[in-house]
């Protein structure tokens, strides 16, 4: 993975006490709270319902045992002793004092770590396929262009008030676990005819308040013309997104105004004037960055592990643990394993103190010390030899990471809601508990299969809602929750935005039409056909029909 | 609050003329943008430097070659969030190749100072006095940048290139 | 922001409430004129002049000490009526969901 060097260093332990001045006047008075927000939000610091909220970025889902064990410490010293995964690869700390902000990035700053640009309307953290450099489909690292991103948008002087926020999502895979059709910008690595790794250019993707999927603006791009043509795009953005609504300053909102055509030939013509320039990669540039990346020192590993194949025959636990979370690997008898941040009853995403250190001394031990945070909201520990599954099982059930259920109804993505946020309508973390505990049963998640259930608590759609096989939006309505349910969403190369289903739902009636949904969906799937396929099949009419007839 | 420039307070020789105004003929005066389209004929024979004010809408494609006719450029951040000028200012400077001073107004606060700087402005008109009192602070506040643009600082390339060629230095 | 009356009318009593600059900390004004993270030791207005005077007192607070201060509707016993609010001042529900 990548590792800082001394300029690297240098620059986040400048931005600390560039962000400590700032605070520090800030409570003198010396800036008002109206400029101080944009300066603390490009460092990650919201003021949410109860307190200041910490996001940290942490670039393309990649982290080390130590940067892991960093941020155990910013929990444990500056918080209340646990964080929040995020759907975007960051982790969010929720009771941080502004007298202390500093500190905590300090220590992130200490561990090759920071929170530059997790919010603001800059261009974002840089997410990616949490399988980068290990799974067996991919065509090459986006890590690498994940990396060129983040440098190359770090204190960018151009593009660091845009319209509105900026997100960049690339994948190095055709199975696309980036989700790149629904961010601002999303970038698919794919070979030309001649052969050649490029670039697809997705743009005016996103979720929200207008859900849209990315249109390709360019099919295949150079690597080497990456930074130049995204320079194009910012500028087209900067210049012509709209800045006099908030809702419709995103940039997919100027693509559908002015068309993907105009937005293409505007890009194309400023791309003209500054392709070749001094943005352009150098061979070198790339190589020196790729470097980094270059598959692991793997020691020699037996792909077949007969302790192992017994303990799946002894051990139906384990088996269905390993058949759910755990995926091939790249290199013979190693293997992706996924931790499950989604316990029954458990706050989606949420990990303490305790179990990031934990999860850290087994990456350490047990997967070359490198761990993954993915956009669902759940750990991996990607470099781990068959032979030690068992302990590694062990291990994480100890921790309570080790619920079987990757890619299952129970594997909730959902947002930190009206409990924590400022934003939300409605509490999404009170649903989810309540959704896994309905489906606590493992056997009934395995027999309803691969679904996505995304809880969202306001029309902001940090929960992805739009995306899944089922989604919850939480709205209000004189001062009550409801939940909007929306159906056949889905964030993959065949994305789609899920429908409405009805009339929106209270708290309680939501957990009981999902699961109305999933009887429909048992009474009428076809033998081995998932949820969405079913759901495209039959349209909405047979879940509606049996989600709405006990109401009526 | 007047016009600063290099952290100092310094005489601002141009004055803003409104567009139903007439020009003075011995030169400083800054006109807008649409009146300069409109009569650019009558302006260009001028005998006398002329100064160029830009809402943060306007297209500064449009003066291409003629950037170095005008010997201020003054671009507007009507808000500080509202970030249009930065780009009307790289591509002046880079695109353009503007010589003359580019003149930051409205919203110019000490905390987008370096982002000014790196885009090419070189004066300020703040609306208080903080620019002044903070311009030190914050100029030395990030000791390199990442991308290769502005003057102000070394690129973090820069470094890297430099470090690789003092390897004891490393 | 509040989505409660600031002047005019009082539909219900209201409490005036802030965020700490230093912590982020939720605080009520109180009745001896300090800030209180208790929603219980809170000074409860009746009185929509009155309201509007505190807050734009408090509003000059926002230099050092406060951040977006506001009016906040509550019950007879000084209970916020609106969720929002009511978690403001008693902390999350999750995981204590009932």
């Amino acid at each position: 993975m990548y590792v800082y060097d001394r300029q690297d260093r240098m620059f986040v332990q400048a931005r600390v006490e560039q962000f400590r001045d700032q605070a520090n006047r800030r409570l003198a008075g010396e800036i008002t709270e109206d400029e101080f927000k944009p300066l603390r939000l490009q460092n990650g610091l919201y003021l949410q319902l109860h307190a200041y909220m910490l996001r940290v970025a942490i670039p393309y889902g990649t982290l080390n045992a130590k940067q892991m064990r960093a941020l155990a410490e910013i929990a444990r010293r500056f918080d209340r002793s646990y964080g929040h995964f995020t759907t975007r690869q960051n982790i969010q700390f929720n009771w941080i004092k502004l007298e202390e902000a500093a500190d905590a990035l300090q220590v992130l700053a200490d561990a090759d770590m920071h929170a530059i640009q997790t919010s603001g309307n800059c261009i974002r953290n840089v997410t990616a396929d949490a399988w980068a450099g290990v799974a067996p489909d991919e065509i090459e690292d986006p890590r690498i262009w994940g990396e060129i991103l983040r440098q190359w948008s770090t204190a960018h002087p151009e593009f660091s008030f845009l319209p509105r926020k900026f997100k960049i999502a690339v994948t190095g895979s055709p199975a696309d676990r980036a989700a790149v059709r629904v961010h601002d910008v999303g970038l698919r690595m794919h070979r030309n005819a001649e052969g050649q790794v490029g670039f697809e250019v997705m743009v005016g993707g996103g979720l929200g308040r207008t859900p849209m999927i990315g249109k390709t603006l360019k099919d295949w791009l150079p690597k080497e013309d990456l930074l130049t043509y995204l320079e194009a795009v910012m500028r087209t953005y900067n210049r012509y997104g709209r800045r006099d609504n908030l809702y419709k300053a995103r940039i997919k909102i100027l693509v559908h105004e002015i068309g993907v055509e105009k937005m293409r030939a505007d890009v194309e013509k400023e791309f003209a004037a500054v392709k070749g320039g001094p943005l352009s990669l150098e061979p070198g540039t790339i190589d020196a960055i790729a470097a980094h990346f270059a598959p692991a020192a793997y020691a020699p590993k037996l792909a077949f592990v007969p302790e192992h194949e017994a303990l799946k025959r002894s051990n139906p636990d384990y088996a269905r643990w390993v058949a759910t979370n755990v995926v091939p690997h790249r290199q013979p008898g190693y293997a992706i394993v996924n931790l499950s941040l989604k316990p029954v009853g458990g706050a989606p995403g949420d990990a303490t103190a305790e179990q990031m250190d934990a999860v850290a001394d087994v990456a350490e031990q047990y997967s070359l010390g490198e761990l993954r945070v993915t956009h669902t909201q759940n750990l991996v520990l990607p470099h781990v030899a068959v032979e030690d599954l068992r302990t590694i099982w062990a291990k994480v059930t100890a921790v309570g990471f080790a619920t079987p259920n990757l890619g299952l109804l129970t594997d909730i993505i959902a947002c930190p809601g009206l409990d924590f946020c400022a934003l939300a309508n409605a509490r999404s973390i009170p649903i989810a508990q309540r959704i896994t505990q309905r489906f606590a049963d493992l056997d009934r998640v395995h027999e309803i299969g691969p679904l996505s259930l995304k809880i969202s608590g306001c029309i902001n759609a940090c929960g992805h809602h739009h995306v899944g096989g089922i989604g919850l939006l939480g709205v209000e309505k004189n001062g009550v929750e409801f939940y909007q349910i929306t159906l056949g969403g889905d964030p993959g190369p065949e994305a789609a935005i899920g429908q409405l289903l009805g009339p929106a739902v209270s708290g309680p009636e939501a957990v009981d039409a999902v699961e109305r949904v999933i009887e429909a969906y048992l009474t009428h799937r076809r033998p081995g056909e998932e949820f969405v396929a079913t759901y495209r099949r039959l349209g909405p009419a047979p879940f509606k029909d049996h989600v709405y007839a006990a109401r009526a | 609050m007047p016009l600063v420039r290099d952290g100092a307070i310094v005489a601002d020789p141009w004055i803003s003329v409104a567009d139903d105004a007439p020009v003075p003929r011995d030169g400083g005066a800054i006109v807008s943008f649409s009146r300069w389209k409109a009569e650019r004929e009558a302006l260009s024979g001028l005998n006398a430097p002329l100064g160029l004010a830009l809402a943060n809408t306007d297209d500064v494609t449009e003066i291409g070659a003629a950037t170095n006719r005008f010997g201020v450029i003054a671009l507007s951040f009507p808000k500080f969030s509202d970030g249009r000028a930065y780009s009307q200012a790289r591509l002046l400077r880079e695109r353009y190749g503007f010589k003359g001073e580019l003149r930051a107004t409205g919203a110019v606060l000490p905390d987008q100072l370096v982002h000014m700087l790196r885009c090419g402005f070189d004066a300020f008109l703040p609306p208080d006095d903080r620019l002044l009192r903070y311009w030190g602070r914050v100029v030395a506040s990030l000791p390199a940048f990442y991308q290769p643009i502005g003057t102000v600082k070394p690129t973090v390339e820069g470094l890297r290139e430099a470090a690789a060629k003092r390897p004891a230095a490393a | 922001m509040s989505k409660t009356s600031t002047k005019g009318r009082v539909a219900a009593p209201q409490v005036l409430t802030a965020n700490d600059l230093k912590n982020g900390a939720v605080v009520f004004l109180d009745k001896a004129g300090g800030w209180t993270t208790r929603i219980s030791e809170a000074r409860v207005i009746d009185d929509a002049a009155e309201a509007a005077t505190l807050l734009d007192k408090a509003n000059a607070l926002q230099a050092t000490q406060l951040v977006g201060p506001y009016l906040v509707d509550v019950d007879a016993a000084g209970r916020p009526l609106h969720l929002r609010e009511l978690i403001r001042a008693e902390g999350p529900t999750a995981p204590l969901f009932a």
